[in-house]
């Protein structure tokens, strides 16, 4: 009934490849608002952005963007890990290919 | 002339699909948070914006002042209570809506429902306790104000 959509979860990108932004409009990333505060453990086979807070365990098999305003704590592991300048990672451990990006 | 109000604007369900493709979803002064369908989550997860959840939440939910809805894929293992509630996909524990409560024809509920407001839809399975609360939820309505009021200037 509900058919998995692949491990990366993107059809058509890599495994490391970002299909955050609309290009690939059947992959609907998980998308922590502003005032969404998650703490606990969070598995994730799709594209995760997270503008918000997000304290303890994640683990992504796509992509993980934290935004320069998110407050992360803990672990995150994923393919692909992108943050914003700015983004205090002082209390968070990131394994993955991690990149930063200039933001918007 | 026609102002548009976007504080009074319900704009849940264009703000679901508009979300799918970026981020952030911020649009007519409302937020939303997408849970996708193939997150897990437990824990704690407290949000002031509407939230729509498609994949699995295990815990406890703090979500009262905005709307929030369980997706076809969605499956809720918590106590929810926020302004509104939908329910398309699963829910196991009590459902509190402020302003309504609505189970969809997909939707399967295992707890207790209260709000003053509360739809089945045809094919919603539900076990549990109805509750409608006739309080209603504070409202600010104006009292009509005297029309011959004058207005010296």
């Amino acid at each position: 009934m509900d058919p998995d959509a692949g491990s990366s979860g993107a059809p058509g990108l890599g495994p490391n490849e970002v299909a955050v932004g609309g290009a690939q409009a059947s992959v609907q990333p998980s998308i922590v608002g502003p005032t969404l505060i998650l703490k606990g453990e969070l598995s994730v086979g799709e594209a995760l952005v997270i503008h918000g807070q997000v304290h303890g365990s994640v683990i992504g098999t796509d992509s993980v963007v934290i935004k320069r305003g998110a407050r992360v704590s803990g672990q995150i592991s994923a393919a692909q890990i992108q943050f914003e300048r700015g983004t205090p990672l002082d209390e968070v451990v990131l394994s993955g290919s991690i990149r930063r990006t200039a933001g918007d | 002339m026609f102002k548009r109000n976007d504080d009074t604007e319900t704009a849940s369900v264009r703000l679901a699909s508009e979300s799918a493709g970026r981020a952030p979803v911020k649009s007519g002064a409302r937020s939303v948070s997408v849970i996708g369908p193939t997150l897990v989550f437990k824990g704690e997860l407290s949000a002031d914006e509407d939230l729509i959840i498609e994949g699995t939440i295990e815990g406890t939910i703090a979500h009262q002042q905005k709307n929030l809805t369980v997706g076809k894929q969605g499956r809720v293992k918590a106590n929810i209570h926020a302004k509104s509630v939908t329910i398309e996909g699963s829910v196991q524990g009590d459902v509190r809506g402020d302003e309504f409560v609505l189970l969809s024809p997909g939707a399967n509920v295992s707890g207790n429902l209260s709000s003053p407001r509360i739809q089945m839809s045809d094919g919603a399975v539900f076990n549990g306790r109805v509750e409608m609360s006739t309080r209603q939820p504070e409202l600010s309505v104006a009292k009509p104000a005297p029309r011959e009021r004058s207005i010296s200037s």
